[in-house]
């Protein structure tokens, strides 16, 4: 196959079929519809997909702690059972957001950068006053209830903001506060509920999320 | 009815695929030429002319970038073309009466 690096080429090969307007107005929908499905990951199926994964996973700690008098927090058994369903989603996020990339570059790629550095300082900052807490003698219900639920969608939701604004990306700026109002709220329902309302309020976020891909799949 | 009104650069069924394809990329994003082709399944030959044509009309620019996996050409719309491709847009909805409503 010849390699098409050289745009300045002009090999004699044309294929100038006339097109009629109606098969071109087919034609331009179809290319561009098709081409947003193929450039991005973030489809109506994903966020479906990721409202049940919140749903599953911050359910079963809910199902696991609920009773707990006093509270102790999730098992471990339920731990692992999160992590592993939390990579899992990750890398199959990250196989799909490489798929849909593949071949682009420039903003795509600084925007990336610009993401990724303070979400991963600001999840790391997240457990180490984690630990912290824990060190300094807080009890079981605020560093492994309160929290570990509600404080990283409040941090992760104000680092997305952030960059949302900065985006003048609006709709995610609207999710990002989502994000942060059901976080800061669920703290108010103490260690144990606040993993249910946390389960219920992210699956309702990310379905709202999918039916505004359905409905403006631009903004995709 | 009649095409004429219909800018020839675009109004041809490759190149078509090519700018509407482009336009589906982010501003400030490029496409490279191997992923362009993936998506358009032209053949190389066929590909090269035509973005040769169109970058020649000012409608896309090109960028060749060197890595380790050898060089790479990566296209994306101009201003320019993204107008040309706003313009052919309300030709055809002129053409076709208002019967398709472009977005």
């Amino acid at each position: 196959m010849n390699d098409p690096h050289n745009i300045q080429s002009s090999a004699p090969t044309e294929e100038d079929r006339a097109l009629d307007p109606q098969e071109a107005a087919r034609l331009l929908e179809r290319t561009q519809q098709k081409a947003r499905r193929q450039l991005t990951h973030q489809t109506p199926l994903l966020s479906l997909a990721q409202a049940l994964v919140v749903l599953v996973i911050y359910g079963a700690i809910w199902f696991s702690v609920r009773g707990q008098h006093p509270y102790e927090g999730p098992s471990l058994g339920v731990v692992g059972y999160v992590y592993v369903i939390t990579a899992v989603s990750i890398l199959v996020i990250l196989a799909l957001y490489m798929k849909a990339t593949a071949g682009v570059s420039g903003r795509t790629r600084r925007d990336e950068r610009i993401t990724a550095i303070p979400l991963v300082v600001a999840v790391i900052g997240v457990y180490v006053v984690d630990g912290a807490l824990k060190y300094d003698g807080f009890s079981n219900a605020i560093v492994y209830g309160v929290f570990d639920a509600a404080v990283p969608w409040v941090v992760v939701g104000a680092v997305m903001a952030g960059l949302a604004a900065a985006q003048e990306d609006w709709w995610k700026l609207a999710g990002a506060l989502a994000m942060i109002v059901v976080g800061a709220g669920s703290s108010f329902a103490g260690p144990i509920n606040v993993w249910g309302i946390l389960a219920l309020g992210g699956c309702v976020l990310l379905t709202g999320q999918a039916v505004l891909r359905v409905r403006r799949p631009q903004l995709s | 009815m009649t095409a004429n009104l219909l800018d020839p650069l675009i109004h041809v069924e490759a190149r078509l695929r090519i700018v509407a394809t482009l336009s589906a990329v982010r501003d400030g994003d490029d496409l490279s030429s191997r992923r362009l082709q993936d998506m358009i399944r032209l053949t190389s030959d066929n590909l090269v002319t035509h973005l040769g044509k169109l970058e020649d009309a000012g409608y896309l620019s090109g960028r060749k970038a060197v890595n380790s996996g050898g060089s790479q050409t990566s296209v994306s719309l101009t201003p320019r073309g993204r107008g040309a491709l706003g313009a052919y847009r309300m030709s055809l909805d002129d053409l076709l009466g208002g019967v398709w409503a472009p977005r």
